[in-house]
């Protein structure tokens, strides 16, 4: 069993603002509703939203039973999407938790991967090897061919006019108002997690194989990080894509995409503890990032220190799921036996 | 890798796999309906109804990829990491996994997921490949389909299905042929897939605590020669003559008897001898009891030289068993005073055959471990399973291991104690050199 190391010396106590117990596995977390609400699902099959201020239950509904597997807030909160082991995507108001539109993945596949666009009001849900692209009402408008392999991930560019697809094999970028492949990335591997940077630059997957591969869009050069203990699920680009967060150990490498970028060097590594980092998450504007742990550590790292986290605390179990409000003034942090906590950060 | 310690509370997953028809829904239906109070997760491929009772059920595409972990290359299932990923998620809910793979499944990359992902590895433990064999119409693909006998080749459990559909006779023919195929699975005859649970679930065939019962059956011992002449010679010259063969070469060795001396005992001496460095041995060349093996050639003229050094009884081994030698001193013929063959219920042809080794002598540890990496990095591919249970020089423990491919596990698992000290080796797999693994595995010992 790894330990964990008493928290650095220093580092103040994160403070949970609210616990709440959602029964179940917490597969994702999100704020909605205008950052009043706090969106989760649970392998249980349930979507619901706690208050954001005290983490009383608004509202819940068993969308997905036999696990709700993806949930994804879109940017202005409205939309809640998200899709189960029943083989369904569901589109809800973020408000209310009222269904706006539900569809069934052909041969009732799993549908794993949800995601919205930064901007342009698109979302997408991935059903097997296909991925539906929707509006606001759930309509859809646009559904890409089958890829070689079940999708692994999905990501929209900042602008949201494209969609990226990563499965065995690479990924495949789609346009979406032209319904065409504008580019396909290739490499020979079992693709799971993809962060597309927030200046649209590179996109980075982690892979099966215990690596990171990324592509830098402008030249298509891309670049292998491998060293990894353990298979890098947890991705988490800064707002500028100067930085990219990487799991897949207990030391989270932190890449330097500023100038130069990373290429040929080594990482900034943020170690605190024996315990794998199962999720990441950066504040929406600074160069804070929120990590979550296999121990239940919740830690929160100031990259311009790296030597130790600024503030800790800690959940009951793994941490599956983190998501900051938009303003930047909480958290919140999902974990495996089901504990949702809202924190408040440290002010620097 | 490692081997989890004894509290072991996984998840324990059973690999359902052999063709379309055999009989495997059948058992599978009677897994989910007798197991009761177990919540079963069975992931399939065709399509199934969502939420039996007591089971849940998940389709699955198959999706097989390859993975490179430093130089050990192994393929894996995709979807089923997956999956997997998913139902573990609510580990507290089930009871057991039953994976059930499509008629045409190769089992290695389902078997080798379980010792590559960690997240799969640290919540699931693979518990057992049980095939299911028509009894009645494997016959029509054992020969053709390399899937077919990869399925009987991979198991720990052979189910075999339908025998009210044949005579005995033809039960006990397919029995055998896939015995010496799987040295180490246990074969079970049945009826509409009426066996009893306890043969097919909690098996432990992956696990190396429980590696040391498990004994590979082989229908005799596993001696490097097929027939024995036992003739009695006088001193001098004895002509030995060989009928037309299919083959190039064939080992053989003579062995006088020592008093007293059974055959099985000379057979022992002469297994031993049959494992050194063989000496070509062209036509007309003599052959000269105890200390070599030769080589024969048998694509000339097939007469050799027996000299016998002094009178007395002696045993000619020979390697392929269908060409009968012919014996004759002074133009008249010496015939044989007894004459045994082993093996005889395969051919040469059997593509995928079980390889054992058996050894009292100790082993070199870093040896074995430098040659079992070697043997398996290099034809990886073509040897499906492996165990054994290893006599290491200098250590009290057995040293246990089994692997699938290239990947293998292996560990120190309970000490000797008073127990007879002896390794035993299966290899099971396509075109095996048994020569070569019992010389290689020789040169290991300490």
């Amino acid at each position: 069993m790894p330990r964990v190391k008493a928290p650095s010396r220093g580092a103040s106590a994160l403070a949970p603002r609210w616990r709440v117990d959602a029964g179940e596995y917490v597969t994702a977390v999100a704020w909605v509703a205008d950052d009043s609400l706090v969106a989760l699902s649970t392998a249980e099959g349930r979507v619901a939203a706690l208050e954001g201020e005290k983490g009383t239950p608004r509202w819940s509904s068993v969308l997905h039973p036999g696990g709700a597997l993806a949930l994804a807030a879109s940017p202005d909160g409205t939309r809640v999407l998200s899709g189960g082991q029943d083989g369904s995507a569901a589109l809800v108001e973020g408000a209310s938790g009222e269904l706006v539109a539900r569809w069934q993945s052909p041969q009732r596949r799993w549908v794993e991967h949800v995601a919205w666009a930064p901007r342009g009001g698109l979302g997408a849900a991935s059903m097997g090897r296909v991925a539906r692209v929707i509006d606001g009402a759930g309509e859809a408008v646009f559904e890409t061919e089958a890829h070689a392999a079940s999708i692994g991930a999905l990501a929209f560019s900042p602008d949201g006019a494209r969609l990226a697809v990563a499965s065995y094999g690479g990924v495949t970028i789609w346009d979406i108002a032209a319904r065409s492949k504008s580019l396909e990335l290739a490499w020979k591997g079992s693709l799971i997690s993809m962060a597309w940077s927030p200046d649209g630059a590179v996109i980075a997957c982690g892979s099966q194989d215990a690596t990171v591969h990324f592509w830098r869009l402008a030249s298509g050069r891309d670049s292998e990080m491998s060293g990894f203990p353990t298979k890098p699920r947890a991705l988490a680009w800064d707002a500028r894509g100067s930085w990219l967060a990487t799991g897949g150990s207990s030391d989270i490498a932190l890449w330097n995409f500023a100038g130069k970028g990373p290429e040929g060097s080594a990482p900034t590594l943020l170690q605190e503890t024996r315990s794998l980092a199962t999720a990441l998450a950066f504040h929406p504007r600074r160069g804070v990032l929120a990590a979550g742990y296999l121990s239940g550590l919740v830690a929160s790292w100031d990259v311009r220190n790296p030597t130790a986290p600024n503030a800790n605390g800690k959940s009951v179990a793994e941490v599956t799921s983190l998501a900051w409000r938009r303003d930047g003034a909480a958290f919140v942090s999902g974990d495996a036996v089901g504990v949702v906590t809202r924190w408040t950060p440290i002010d620097p | 890798m490692q081997s989890e310690t004894s509290a072991d509370d996984r998840v324990p997953v059973t690999v359902l796999t052999g063709f379309l028809g055999a009989g495997k829904t059948t058992l599978l239906n009677r897994i989910l309906t007798e197991q009761h109070g177990h919540r079963v997760a069975v992931i399939e491929n065709e399509f199934g109804e969502i939420g039996i009772d007591q089971a849940l059920v998940i389709n699955a595409d198959e999706e097989i990829f390859e993975m490179n972990n430093g130089c050990i290359c192994c393929t894996v299932r995709g979807d089923l990491i997956r999956i997997l990923g998913g139902l573990m998620r609510r580990r507290d809910r089930f009871d057991r996994v039953v994976i059930e793979t499509t008629g045409m499944a190769d089992p290695g990359p389902v078997a080798q997921t379980f010792f590559v992902d960690d997240d799969v590895r640290s919540m699931l433990r693979l518990d057992a490949i049980v095939t299911v064999v028509d009894a009645k119409h494997v016959a029509l693909h054992i020969d053709d389909s390399d899937e077919c006998r990869q399925q009987i080749a991979f198991a720990d459990v052979i189910v075999l299905n339908k025998c009210d559909l044949v005579d005995d006779d033809a039960v006990r023919r397919v029995e055998l042929r896939v015995r010496a195929m799987n040295a180490m699975a246990r074969v079970h005859r049945s009826v509409r897939g009426q066996v009893d649970l306890s043969a097919v679930l909690d098996v432990g065939g992956f696990d190396l605590a429980r590696a040391v019962e498990t004994r590979p059956t082989f229908l005799d011992p596993e001696y490097p020669f097929e027939r024995a002449t036992v003739v009695s010679l006088e001193r001098g010259d004895t002509t030995l003559m060989l009928p037309r063969a299919s083959d190039a070469t064939m080992s053989a060795a003579l062995l006088r008897f020592e008093d007293g001396a059974s055959l099985e005992e000379v057979a022992e001496r002469a297994m031993r001898l049959l494992s050194r460095e063989p000496v070509e041995t062209p036509a007309g060349a003599a052959i000269t009891p105890e200390e070599v093996h030769h080589r024969l050639d048998l694509t000339g003229r097939r007469a050799w030289t027996l000299r016998a050094p002094a009178s007395g009884r002696y045993a000619l081994f020979t390697q392929h068993g269908e060409y009968e030698p012919g014996l004759a001193r002074d133009g008249a013929a010496v015939p044989a005073l007894e004459t045994k063959t082993w093996g005889a219920s395969h051919s040469h042809d059997e593509t995928v055959t079980s390889v054992g080794i058996r050894e009292t002598r100790p082993v070199d540890g870093k040896r074995f471990s430098a040659w079992l990496s070697g043997v398996l990095r290099e034809r990886g591919a073509d040897i499906f399973r492996t165990k054994g249970i290893v006599n290491v020089a200098g250590s009290d423990e057995r040293y246990v291991f089994q692997g699938v491919h290239m990947l293998v596990d292996g560990t120190p698992e309970q000490p000797w104690g008073d127990a007879p000290r002896a390794s035993s080796l299966v290899f099971i797999g396509r075109n095996l050199d048994r020569a070569a693994l019992t010389e290689g595995f020789r040169k290991c010992l300490a």
